[in-house]
């Protein structure tokens, strides 16, 4: 199930936005949160498939949190939405950056495919099944792939890996990042592995061990503590 | 409803709205009610600031919800609380109100 947060103070809008939505519940699950903050603190420990944020929001703004997904979380799209002209958002958030910018008001239609868009943004039958994850790895890594793609496995958090010319960049797991998610997405059993859209925006290099050390050390921590 | 009420809500008095929404409409309608209130009460104040925020929000929420008036209203709100025009958005507020009272919601 696709998992939607949106970051927005209006509560009018919030209930809106939640009502129109519910015929969407079987697709995407909705979590409405009322400031930057809060969906900071969601994507710290959920799986989030696509943010949806207002920018002008107390305690930590849109752009805040913008700024914060795109270190942390590059994988995730945006969509942004906001009363405020597009040129005052700066050039440090410009289309590099976001998915799709929605002026206020939207028509909520046009909201709701980017939303339907950006979940296809994955490449069509490209999931794998019962392929050994570390296996799956090596080969990525013998074909020097850039790839992004996500690792799944039954009653375990989604893990995201990415690799850059067929070495291993960065990986989130949870609320794990770098080497230590890539530890866990390693040694996941019953794995099934889906390739997603490599995404516009530089990811930063967070795993700097080869992959056959992350291997190694991940076989042994799941030997020790049993993954 | 004089001339000015009349240009501003012209095709508009009538707001088409999905069936979905209609459980959430009436408490809309009230807060936005409430809100009028509030605006009225810092302009006296002179808190523009608490203009600024509602309209600012009004724009963008009305015309999302299908009330294209509101957004109307909210954007004049915020041209007039950036110059401090208070006899601008006392007007304003008043054509606000009266819009909140007539306006009919068809449900489709």
């Amino acid at each position: 199930m696709e998992k939607v947060l949106i970051a927005e103070d209006d509560l009018k809008l919030q209930k809106f936005l939640r009502i129109r939505w519910e015929k969407y519940k079987d697709t995407f699950e909705t979590i409405f949160v009322n400031n930057g903050e809060e969906a900071i603190n969601v994507l710290k420990q959920k799986y989030i498939s696509l943010v949806i944020t207002d920018i002008m929001m107390p305690k930590v703004d849109g752009m805040t949190l913008l700024g914060y997904i795109n270190n942390k979380h590059p994988h995730i799209p945006c969509i942004v939405m906001t009363a405020y002209p597009p040129q005052r958002l700066g050039k440090k958030h410009s289309d590099d950056n976001l998915f799709r910018l929605f002026q206020k008001p939207f028509q909520m239609d046009e909201l709701t495919e980017a939303i339907l868009n950006a979940f296809e943004q994955d490449i069509p039958d490209g999931t794998l099944k019962g392929i050994s994850v570390s296996s799956f790895l090596q080969m990525i890594q013998l074909e020097e792939k850039t790839c992004i793609f996500e690792v799944s496995s039954p009653g375990k958090e989604k893990g995201i890996f990415y690799f850059k010319g067929g070495i291993p960049y960065d990986a989130v797991c949870g609320n794990l990042k770098g080497e230590e998610a890539a530890f866990k997405i390693i040694v996941m059993e019953k794995a099934e592995i889906r390739f997603r859209n490599l995404p516009r925006k530089k990811i930063a290099k967070r795993i700097n061990t080869e992959l056959a050390g992350l291997i190694m050390e991940a076989i042994r921590r799941k030997d020790d503590y049993g993954g | 409803m004089n001339d000015h009420e009349m240009k501003m809500f012209e095709g508009r008095m009538t707001v088409i709205a999905d069936s979905e929404i209609e459980s959430i409409v009436p408490e809309f309608i009230k807060e936005w009610k409430e809100d009028v209130i509030t605006m009225r009460h810092a302009l006296d104040l002179g808190d523009y600031e608490t203009i600024r925020s509602i309209s600012h929000r009004m724009k963008g929420t009305g015309a999302t919800c299908g009330f294209d008036a509101l957004t109307a209203l909210g954007t004049d709100l915020l041209e007039c609380t950036k110059r401090m025009n208070k006899h601008a958005i006392a007007k304003l507020l008043d054509l606000l109100s009266s819009y909140l009272e007539k306006v009919n919601i068809v449900y489709q």
